[in-house]
């Protein structure tokens, strides 16, 4: 998904549009569901209190995500440094369509595609997701991490290749 | 021009993202078309990406969507 760019955006619908996707990218890197949540919280408030600054010149996904992603990061950088609570891994919405077998195989599938996603390391995890998940274009993920486009494709390469050997049985 | 397997892997990721220039990514299909291997990784990492944008984006749980909504007043 291209969300491109706004000049006056609206915060309300901003937030419509990107919730998920920075929930995505938050619990991707944190792995706990609450946490992730407050990170989305966060990002809004900011993206709020910051619209006013936003110059409308660069893609607003961008710009948002990348709220969003430091957010993240500074949540994992902390609870390194504080002690643990349970992590609460977040709720899959299944849709109730198909057989049960289906739902059986799309539960594995997904298990085994959060697994894949969760043996990345941190720095491709996050341009993977945005690039193959979030569907940023190479220049935004870019401007979204603060890393050159060359940058952001060699560690592509990298997350592709490991989930290529994560998921082979579901590539063939 | 005509590449080999490593020189097309180094192609990937401008290939994946349409950037390739014509004479490249004519190159890239001709290599494709007559090698098995090249066309298994790409069809496997074209899966990757297909997997990723189907089921890896999660929805953020209705109830906490609501909350987030009002807490920012956007209700």
């Amino acid at each position: 998904m291209h969300h491109g760019s706004a000049t006056t955006p609206e915060p309300g619908r901003l937030f419509e549009t990107f919730a998920d996707g920075v929930y995505t990218l938050a619990y991707r890197i944190i792995r706990d569901r609450h946490l992730a949540e407050d990170v989305v919280q966060e990002t809004f408030i900011r993206v709020i209190r910051s619209l006013g600054s936003y110059r409308g010149d660069g893609p607003i996904a961008a710009w948002i995500y990348r709220i969003g992603y430091r957010q993240a990061i500074a949540v994992t950088r902390r609870r390194r440094e504080e002690p643990l609570d349970p992590v609460v891994v977040a709720v899959r919405i299944d849709r109730p369509t198909g057989t049960v077998e289906e739902h059986v195989l799309a539960g594995e599938l997904a298990s085994r595609l959060d697994e894949a996603i969760a043996s990345l390391s941190e720095p491709v995890r996050a341009a993977f997701v945005l690039r193959d998940v979030e569907g940023l274009s190479t220049g935004e993920v870019a401007a979204a991490l603060d890393i050159s486009e060359s940058a952001v494709k060699m560690r592509l390469v990298r997350a592709r290749e490991s989930m290529r050997t994560h998921l082979e049985e579901y590539l063939t | 021009m005509n590449v080999n397997c490593d020189q097309l892997a180094g192609l990937l990721p401008e290939f994946f993202d349409g950037d390739l220039s014509t004479e490249q990514s004519d190159a890239a299909i001709d290599h494709l078309a007559t090698c098995e291997a090249c066309r298994l990784t790409v069809d496997e990492l074209e899966g990757v990406r297909t997997l990723a944008s189907d089921h890896g984006r999660l929805e953020l749980p209705p109830e906490s969507k609501d909350r987030i909504r009002r807490s920012l007043e956007f209700d």
